[in-house]
């Protein structure tokens, strides 16, 4: 009610109100006009008492006397807006326009439509450049400038360059290219102050400005505003008149409001270009790593590098097709592989390291030493793995162990010969003392001297033995270099006859051969070593209560030749001695003439070229040794 | 009693048996089995019972550790308990600690045997 009496009394007295108010006749002279009535029309002139009303202005109030209707117009008086109420009397002859100042409206939807044009600009700009030279372009298009010139900081050197300039100096049909460039360091010209203050500058007179830079041509007025993101300075707009006061604080607005949404567009494609870079250096990082790389979902692979193809056999096609599963490819896995493999919401995201056996796709074994870890994405888990091929460090491991595995059993080997060969070398020795303690000096006819002496060579004879056989062990030891000739079985056969010719004879032993292959490739005193131990062997271990014999025979296979003797002895109770049978210093029977050597010897001289020999036997019924021959 | 393959160490020791005169071989084996079933056959009144075993380790057929395995066996029957001298050429440690294990092994000679250790031997075969 207070505010309905309140504009009753403006209008009961018009002086007072703000707005203008005025009377004109239908010939265009005015009868009555307030004051601020009074203010606007001065602006518009007056010829001796007539006032000049704006054209549209006169012909909205002749509207509204023919119409006898409000007309409403909004009418531009000099740089002001006003909307005009033109109220028609009813006499036909007068009318009362009311107006109202909507200059900041006006000017504020400017504002809006000159930015909303930019934003909209800015959103098809995809560069930095793009960026500059839409906000150089529209400043023209939209802010009616004559120049605009858009500085951005070079990442590199931290100098603000021009990216972008129109006007005079560079033609709207050149978009792309600027005529002589400029560059700034913070703090020089104008651009370089509103850098360095990071606040706009406008500058009224130039002339008056000592830190004026100037561009292609002496202007007198400049303003300059700043790009701004997370309070770093990205940049800066530049605008230059030729007319003093040029400027305004409306331009600073918009400019500001424009400078605010380019630097944020900015930014935003500096994040994505950095976000690009990194994208890129660690594609380029895992396509040429040197181990294998993959992304696992489950037991399917996303993606997979060069490399782990390389690893698996599969190219990275096959490895990532829908139906392939990691498990193709694992050969062996450990627990803790098969843990670690597969991320299935376990919710345990520390990362693993394992060894996994792979079979590869041409069906290969190498080992993997794989390092994974569990990431999240929208899709859930997934395993990030890199794998390093270690089946060359594996295989040197296990060549290794071999080696000294084989080593081991060589010292063995070595302990207990020197062990056994000190043993057998003492006990003579000290036989021989012992028998000479008891040797009749005095009484050289005494009738245990001939019994001592006979021992005493026997002792001798016993270490000479002892001397040879050591000497024949570290041959074969020594691995000395091997003659491999072509051997005539029959002729080596021949020579042992003759050797154990005595013992033959006085046993009526029978030696009965068939060689299907007589003659083989290898060395020749290997053969003579394995007839002569096993015929002997046979000789000294016979039955007497049958007829003895050995039977020999050979036959061809693909890569050995067997050789088997067989004899109709006393036999091997193997359950008892199986294991030693080949053993150093091992003997089975009393007989005296049994050393122990024999049989050690014939298997070292047969596995030093990859030989080997078995035996099978049953007691009171004989003995048959198979020797596989590898013969070229 | 003794127990070697080596004839001529057993011709040697008799003759230094003869001339220690402090007692006899009641009988030599050739290998643990001879000695074994010689054992085994002896009534416990027989008077060439041994009151000791002189043993060689390295035998044919049946070795010394063999040997002493089984005898170990016919001592816990309580049909004999002559105690163990070992003789033999060997100088290896391991042979020496093995026999330590061996309760019924008294003592561990090294060939050449002296006549100290005839004179030891004979201690021992009183003492148990």
């Amino acid at each position: 009610m207070q505010k309905f009496d309140k504009i009753k009394e403006i209008n009961f007295y018009p002086d007072r109100n703000p707005n203008p108010v005025l009377t004109i006749g239908d010939g265009g002279e005015l009868f009555y006009s307030n004051q601020a009535a009074k203010e606007v029309l001065k602006t518009t002139g007056s010829k001796g008492n007539q006032i000049i009303f704006p054209d549209d202005f006169k012909k909205a109030a002749l509207d509204s006397l023919e119409k006898g209707k409000v007309q409403k117009r909004t009418i531009q008086v000099q740089k002001d807006y006003f909307n005009f109420s033109f109220c028609p009397r009813e006499d036909g002859q007068k009318v009362d326009v009311y107006g109202t100042d909507i200059t900041e409206e006006i000017k504020h939807q400017h504002h809006f439509s000159v930015i909303s044009a930019f934003s909209m600009a800015l959103l098809e700009a995809e560069t930095e450049v793009d960026v500059a030279q839409t906000i150089a372009a529209e400043a023209i298009a939209k802010l009616s400038f004559v120049d605009c010139a858009v500085y951005l900081v070079d990442q590199k050197d931290g100098l603000l360059k021009q990216r972008a300039a129109y006007g005079p100096k560079n033609p709207k049909k050149l978009r792309n290219s600027i005529v002589d460039p400029i560059s700034l360091t913070f703090g020089e010209g104008i651009v370089g102050l509103a850098a360095t203050r990071k606040k706009t500058v406008i500058v009224n007179d130039v002339s008056k400005e000592t830190r004026y830079v100037m561009d292609d041509a002496q202007r007198m007025s400049e303003i300059s505003v700043p790009l701004i993101a997370d309070n770093e300075l990205i940049g800066v707009i530049d605008s230059e008149h030729p007319e003093k006061d040029y400027f305004s604080k409306e331009d600073a607005k918009i400019l500001e409001s424009i400078a605010s949404i380019a630097s944020s567009r900015i930014q935003r494609y500096r994040a994505m270009e950095e976000t690009k870079r990194t994208e890129k250096k660690f594609r380029s990082f895992v396509e040429n790593a040197f181990g294998g790389f993959y992304i696992l979902r489950g037991d399917k692979f996303e993606y997979a590098n060069e490399r782990f193809s390389e690893m698996t056999g599969y190219s990275s096609g096959d490895l990532t097709s829908p139906n392939f599963s990691i498990y193709k490819i694992i050969q062996e896995a450990d627990d803790k592989a098969h843990h670690a493999i597969e991320a299935r919401g376990r919710g345990d995201y520390s990362p693993k390291s394992y060894n996994l056996m792979v079979k590869t796709k041409s069906g290969e074994t190498s080992f993997l030493a794989i390092n994974t870890c569990v990431l999240q994405d929208e899709r859930g888990d997934f395993t990030l793995g890199i794998a390093l091929d270690i089946s060359e460090s594996i295989q040197a491991r296990n060549q290794l162990e071999e080696a000294v595995a084989s080593l081991e059993k060589k010292t063995d080997e070595l302990k207990e010969f020197a062990h056994l060969a000190s043993h057998n070398l003492r006990a003579p020795v000290t036989n021989l003392s012992g028998l000479l303690e008891h040797y009749n000096h005095e009484d050289p006819t005494d009738a245990i001297n001939p019994v001592i002496v006979e021992k005493f060579s026997k002792s001798v004879e016993q270490l000479n033995l002892t001397l040879e056989e050591m000497h024949q062990v570290l041959r074969v030891r020594a691995k000395e270099d091997f003659d491999i000739r072509t051997v005539n079985l029959e002729e080596v056969l021949k020579g042992i006859e003759i050797q154990l010719s005595e013992k033959i004879r006085s046993s009526a032993f029978q030696i009965q051969t068939h060689f299907e292959i007589d003659h083989v490739k290898y060395e020749r005193s290997h053969l003579e070593n394995l007839f002569l131990n096993l015929i002997s062997n046979a000789i000294k271990y016979r039955r007497e209560d049958v007829q003895p014999y050995i039977r020999i025979s050979s036959k061809r296979f693909t890569d050995h030749v067997k050789i088997v003797f067989h004899d109709n002895g006393i036999g091997i109770d193997l359950d008892k001695h199986g294991k030693n049978i080949f053993g150093m210093y091992k003997r089975f029977h009393t007989n005296p003439d049994g050393r122990g050597l024999g049989l050690y010897l014939v298997k070292r001289q047969l596995s030093a070229l990859g030989s080997n020999i078995s035996v099978e036997s049953k007691l009171g019924e004989g003995t048959k040794f198979t020797v596989s021959l590898i013969s070229k | 009693m003794v127990i070697d393959d080596d004839s001529t160490f057993l011709f040697i020791f008799r003759k230094q048996i003869e001339k220690f005169e402090g007692g006899k071989i009641v009988n030599e084996s050739g290998n643990g089995s001879e000695a074994l079933s010689f054992l085994k056959n002896l009534a416990p009144t027989a008077d060439h019972m041994p009151d000791l075993i002189a043993l060689d380790l390295n035998m044919p057929i049946m070795d010394g550790w063999d040997f002493l395995d089984e005898y170990g066996k016919l001592c816990a029957d309580g049909v004999i308990k002559a105690p163990v001298c070992i003789l033999s050429s060997t100088i290896n440690q391991a042979d020496f600690d093995r026999a330590n294990t061996y309760e019924i092994v008294k003592s561990f000679f090294s060939k050449p045997i002296t006549s100290d250790q005839l004179a030891a031997m004979e201690k021992i075969s009183k003492v148990y």
